[in-house]
C-alpha cells in the first residue's frame, strides 16, 4: 500500500492500532434484540461488535423510541445506575446507565424517570454502545449502554424510523444475495453483496445459518407505516400478553424495602419471558435455569421467583411440571 | 380500524383496572398516537402506568442484590492447546515458542511494548503439535524463539474463529529449556508496501534512494551511538530505515535485506539493521532504477505522515509568515510559517531559515527535499531547515486550485476514505453533540485548548476566549467529527456573543450541550468545511452548519418503492 492511502477495511484501525470512532448502525429494536453473537478483537482496546442474524457489526446503535421504563438501582459499590427499557416500532430495548457514565445524563435520567412516574409519555432518541450478558448456561441478552440520551420530537422519531427500516432493508438484501451460498467472503462478494456488510454477514450464517428474513420485512413495513401516519399497523408478533403487577393486593406478598433500591417489575417480568421463551429449546425451561439466567442479568432469585409465581398466576407462562416452565400458549 | 384498535386497547386496559376513566383513557391512546406515532398497541404498557399510578397503585418495589460478583477462575491445567475453550482464563500450559517479535505500540497516545507470535503445544514429544498465535502485553525476557517455557496465567482469545493466546501483566513465564537454536529468518522477501504494514522481522528487497551517518544521543544520557539513516525503495514504495551497524552501501545499490526490523515512528514505518540483519547486494536487471524510483517516491499532501523523514515533495506556498519567539532557553528565534496546497489536500510547513521567497512571489510552485514531517492536530507539517532544501518550480505540475470558493459535495464515507480536503460539503446524521460545546479559553501563543488555564506547552497563561461546537457526524458507515468555531456557531444559533453566553449561563454547559442534542441529534446536519484525515479518523472543520429537514412521509414513500414494499 502506499503511504497515505486509506484503508478501507471496516475494522478501521490505523496503523497505530488506534481505534476509530465505530459508526452508529441505524437498527430495530427486533433485529438488535434476536442477536446473541458477539465479536472481539485481539488487542485489549480492540472494540467489540455484537452481530446481529442479518449481519450487522454492531458496536453502537442510534436507537429511538418511547421510555417505557426507567428505575434507579443501587450497585454493590454504594452507587446508583438506572435500568430501562425503549419500546420501538418493532420491539423493545433494554439498557442501563452506569455510575461511570456522565454525570450530567445521571441527572437528566432522575428527571425523565421522575416525569414517566407522572405518566408524562416520552419520546427518546439513544446513541449507545451495543453489549451482551451471557449467563452460564450460554443464554445470551442484548442491553444498551447510552452514551447520549434526549427527548425528541415527532418528526424526528419518524426520520429515524425510517433511516432504520432502510438500513434494515439493505442488510436483508444483502442477506437475500448470500442465502444459499458456501459461508465465504469470496462466494458473498462474488454474488454482488454489499462489501461493508460481508464481514458481519459471514460470521452470522456461519453462527445462525439460514433463515427467512420475511419477519424483519413485516416490522420495516410496520415502521414505515407509521412513520407515514398511518397507525392500522399489525400487532407485533411474540408480543407478551401485558398484564400489570399489583403488589398491594396480594401478589406474591413482598414487603417494600426501605433502600430506596426498586426495579421494574414489568422488565422484571418481561425478562423471565424472554428467557423462558429463548431458552426453551421444545422441552420447558427449569427453574434453576430460569433463577441462574435472571442473577446473570443482576436480579435476585428472590425478586425473580416471586415473578414467576405472578407470571403462572396470570397464565402467560405454564409450569407444566413441577419446577419445569414453558410459555403458556 | 384505528379507531378499533383504539377501542380494543381502552378494553384492555379497563379489564385491567376497572375504575378507570375510559373517557381519559381514550384520550391518552389518542395522543401517543398523534404526538409520537406510537400505535395503541405499543402505548399499553405506558398508558396502563400511567392509569395505574393515577389510580393510586404503587409499582411493585423489592430489594435488590447486588450485581453478578466477580469471580475468579480456577487454574486450569492443560497439555494442549486442543482442550482450550474460547473463554478459559488463568491456564497454565508448557509450550515451546517457535517466533517471536518485540514491537512498539502506541495505546492512548503512549508507547507500549508488547510482543507477539506463534508458540507449539507438546514440546516434549516427537508427536503431532499444534502451533497457535500469542501476543504478551507485559514482553517477558523469558521469552524468545526456541525456548521451551511454562506459562501460568494467560488466557485465550477468540477472534473471528481463530483462537490464539494471551500472556498478560499478571502471567508468569518460566523457562524450562533455554533456545538452542538461531531463529529461523522469515526468509520469503516482501515487497516495501507489505513491509510497511507489518510489525516485527521482515526481509525485503530494495534499492537504497539515500544514505547518510547519524548521531543518536541515548536517552539516559549515557552517551551516543553511531547510526546511518536513509530511505530504500522498490516499484511499491519507499521506507526509511536505521542502521545500528555499520552501513556503507552507496545510494543506488539493489539489496536483499533478510530479518531486518519494522519499527514505528508516531505514524511512520522504519526499517531496522541490527547485528543479526543479513545484508547481501542483489543483482536483477528489471528492477527499477534510482532515478524512477526517487521519483515516485515524491508525495502528495495526502500522503503525508507524522513522523515520516527525508520526504520530497511539491506543492504550491499559499503563504508565509514571519513569527518570532524566545524558546525555552531563552534565545530568541525565527520560525517562517507557511501553507501549502496540492490537489490532494493543504498542510502547514515550518521553515526555520529564511528562504528568501517575498510576498509579492506567493503563490508559487516549491519543491522540498529531505524535509521531516510532524504533524499537528491532523494537518501534516513540512519541516525544513535549511534553504538547499527548497526549490522553486517554475511550472505549475497541476491546473489552478481554486481555495476560495470550490466547494465539491461529497458523501462522508468518501471523505473518510481519503485524504485531507478543503472546500469540501457533505450531509449526515448527527450521532452526537459533545458536553464541551460552549466557551473555551485558548492559549494566546499556539491558540491550543487551555485546561485550568494551563496550556501543555506553554504552561499557565492568561487564555484568550473563545466559543465552539463539537459533534460527530455518521453515515452509518462512517463518521466525522465536526468542530465548529466561533462565528458558524453563533450564525447557527442566531446570535451574538452577548445573546450567546447569556443562553449559556441560563442553561449551564450540560443543558446547553443537551438543547443542542434535542435540536439535532438523529437529524441530518450539512456542513461546510475543510476535512482533516488522519489515522485517527475525519476532522471537518466547519465554516457553516445547517440542520436538513427531512420529509418522513415523503422518505418512507422512496425507501418502499426501493424495496418493493407497497
Amino acid at each position: 500500500m502506499q503511504p497515505g492511502t486509506t484503508q478501507t477495511g471496516s475494522t478501521q484501525f490505523g496503523s497505530t492500532g488506534r481505534i476509530r470512532r465505530q459508526p452508529a448502525v441505524r437498527m430495530l429494536a427486533q433485529e438488535y434484540t434476536e442477536s446473541n453473537l458477539q465479536e472481539r478483537g485481539s488487542g485489549q482496546f480492540d472494540p467489540s461488535f455484537v452481530i446481529t442474524k442479518l449481519g450487522a457489526k454492531v458496536n453502537r446503535a442510534i436507537v429511538a423510541g418511547l421510555l417505557e421504563s426507567l428505575q434507579p438501582r443501587e450497585t454493590g459499590a454504594g452507587t446508583t445506575m438506572w435500568q430501562g427499557t425503549l419500546r420501538d416500532a418493532s420491539g423493545l430495548h433494554f439498557f442501563s446507565i452506569g455510575d461511570f457514565q456522565d454525570e450530567g445524563l445521571l441527572v437528566k435520567a432522575e428527571e425523565w424517570s421522575k416525569n414517566l412516574q407522572e405518566g408524562d409519555p416520552i419520546l427518546m432518541m439513544m446513541v449507545a454502545k451495543t453489549r451482551l450478558f451471557q449467563s452460564d448456561d450460554g443464554a445470551v441478552y442484548t442491553s444498551l449502554r447510552p452514551e447520549e440520551m434526549c427527548i425528541i420530537g415527532r418528526a424526528t422519531y419518524a426520520n429515524w424510523l425510517v433511516e432504520s427500516a432502510d438500513a434494515t432493508m439493505r442488510r436483508v438484501t444483502s442477506g437475500d444475495k448470500a442465502r444459499g451460498l458456501e459461508v465465504s467472503a469470496q462466494a458473498f462478494s462474488e454474488a454482488g453483496v454489499d462489501a461493508a456488510h460481508i464481514e458481519g454477514l459471514v460470521l452470522a450464517r456461519a453462527h445462525y445459518g439460514d433463515f427467512d428474513p420475511e419477519v424483519y420485512k413485516l416490522t420495516v413495513m410496520r415502521a414505515l407505516d407509521l412513520a407515514e401516519g398511518k397507525f392500522e399497523v399489525a400487532d407485533l408478533p411474540n408480543q407478551p400478553k401485558i398484564v400489570i403487577t399489583d403488589n398491594s393486593s396480594g401478589g406474591a406478598g413482598k414487603t417494600e424495602d426501605n433502600d430506596n433500591t426498586a426495579t421494574d417489575s414489568e422488565v422484571l417480568r418481561a425478562t423471565i419471558e424472554s428467557i423462558v421463551r429463548s431458552a426453551d429449546q421444545g422441552d420447558g425451561v427449569d427453574l434453576t435455569k430460569i433463577i441462574a439466567n435472571c442473577q446473570a442479568r443482576g436480579l435476585s432469585s428472590e425478586e425473580a421467583d416471586g415473578a414467576l409465581d405472578e407470571l403462572v398466576a396470570d397464565e402467560v407462562i405454564d409450569e407444566f411440571r413441577f419446577g419445569w416452565f414453558k410459555i403458556h400458549e | 380500524m384505528a379507531d378499533e384498535a383504539i377501542e380494543k386497547a381502552v378494553k384492555e386496559v379497563l379489564s385491567q383496572i376497572p375504575d378507570a376513566d375510559a373517557d381519559m383513557v381514550r384520550e391518552e391512546f389518542v395522543r401517543y398516537q398523534r404526538e409520537f406515532i406510537i400505535p395503541p398497541q405499543d402505548a399499553l404498557r405506558s398508558v396502563l402506568r400511567k392509569v395505574q399510578s393515577k389510580a393510586g397503585i404503587v409499582a411493585a418495589a423489592t430489594s435488590q442484590q447486588s450485581g453478578a460478583e466477580m469471580q475468579t477462575a480456577p487454574l486450569k491445567k492443560v497439555e494442549r492447546l486442543a482442550e482450550l475453550g474460547g473463554e478459559d482464563k488463568n491456564i497454565v500450559i508448557e509450550v515451546k515458542i517457535i517466533t517471536h517479535n518485540p514491537v512498539t505500540q502506541s495505546v492512548r497516545g503512549s508507547d507500549k511494548d508488547i510482543a507477539f507470535g506463534t508458540l507449539e503445544d507438546n514440546p516434549w514429544s516427537t508427536g503431532d503439535k499444534v502451533r497457535w498465535d500469542y501476543k504478551d502485553w507485559a514482553p517477558s525476557a523469558n521469552l524468545k524463539a526456541g525456548v521451551i517455557v511454562r506459562i501460568e496465567g494467560c488466557s485465550v482469545n477468540e477472534y473471528q474463529g481463530k483462537r490464539s493466546l494471551n500472556i498478560n501483566q499478571s502471567s508468569r513465564v518460566v523457562v524450562l529449556q533455554e533456545s538452542a537454536e538461531t531463529p529461523v529468518d522469515p526468509t520469503e522477501p516482501l515487497t516495501i508496501a507489505e513491509a510497511m504494514e507489518k510489525d516485527g522481522m521482515v526481509t525485503i528487497v530494495g534499492r537504497v534512494i539515500s544514505s547518510r551517518e547519524d548521531v543518536i544521543t541515548r536517552r539516559d544520557g549515557t552517551g551516543t551511538i553511531d547510526v546511518v539513516r536513509g530511505k530504500i525503495a522498490d516499484d511499491t514504495g519507499s521506507l526509511g530505515f536505521l542502521s545500528w551497524e555499520p552501513f556503507t552501501h552507496q545510494a543506488g545499490v539493489l539489496l536483499k535485506i533478510q530479518s531486518a526490523t519494522i519499527r514505528r515512528f508516531k505514524d511512520t514505518p522504519e526499517l531496522n539493521f541490527g547485528r543479526t540483519s543479513k545484508i547481501e547486494i542483489f543483482h536483477d536487471t528489471n528492477f527499477s532504477d534510482i532515478d524512477t524510483l526517487a521519483e515516485s517516491s515524491v508525495l502528495t499532501i495526502s500522503q503525508l505522515r507524522d513522523g515520516a523523514k527525508d520526504v520530497t515533495i511539491i506543492a504550491q506556498l499559499q503563504s508565509l509568515t514571519e513569527r518570532k519567539f524566545t524558546n525555552a532557553e531563552g534565545e530568541e528565534k525565527t520560525v517562517y510559517a507557511g501553507q501549502l496546497i496540492d490537489p490532494t489536500g493543504q498542510c502547514k510547513s515550518s521553515m526555520w531559515c529564511d528562504v528568501g521567497i517575498t510576498e509579492e512571489e506567493l503563490p508559487i510552485i516549491v519543491r522540498l527535499e529531505n524535509a521531516r514531517i510532524r504533524a499537528w492536530q491532523g494537518i501534516p507539517d513540512v519541516t525544513i531547515d535549511n534553504v538547499n532544501q527548497v526549490i522553486r518550480l517554475e511550472q505549475k505540475p497541476w491546473e489552478d486550485i481554486n481555495v476560495e470558493n470550490h466547494v465539491i459535495e461529497a458523501g462522508l464515507s468518501e471523505l473518510a476514505k481519503s485524504g485531507s480536503r478543503v472546500g469540501i460539503s457533505t450531509t449526515a446524521t448527527v450521532v452526537s453533540v459533545r458536553d464541551d460545546c460552549g466557551i473555551i479559553w485558548r492559549c494566546p501563543e499556539c491558540r491550543r485548548t487551555l485546561r485550568d488555564d494551563n496550556c501543555q506547552v506553554h504552561g499557565d497563561v492568561t487564555g484568550t476566549r473563545d466559543i465552539r461546537m463539537r459533534m460527530v457526524i455518521d453515515d452509518g458507515q462512517s463518521s466525522g467529527s465536526v468542530i465548529i468555531g466561533s462565528e458558524p456557531t453563533l450564525a447557527f444559533l442566531d446570535t451574538d456573543i452577548d445573546g450567546f453566553e447569556e443562553m449559556l449561563a441560563e442553561k449551564g454547559q450540560f443543558g446547553f450541550a443537551q438543547s443542542l442534542r434535542e435540536r439535532l441529534l438523529g437529524r441530518q446536519l450539512k456542513v461546510d468545511g475543510r476535512t482533516i484525515v488522519d489515522e485517527q479518523g475525519m476532522m471537518i472543520i466547519a465554516n457553516g452548519i445547517e440542520a436538513v429537514e427531512v420529509d418522513a412521509v415523503m422518505a418512507a414513500t422512496e425507501s418502499r418503492s426501493r424495496w418493493g414494499l407497497l
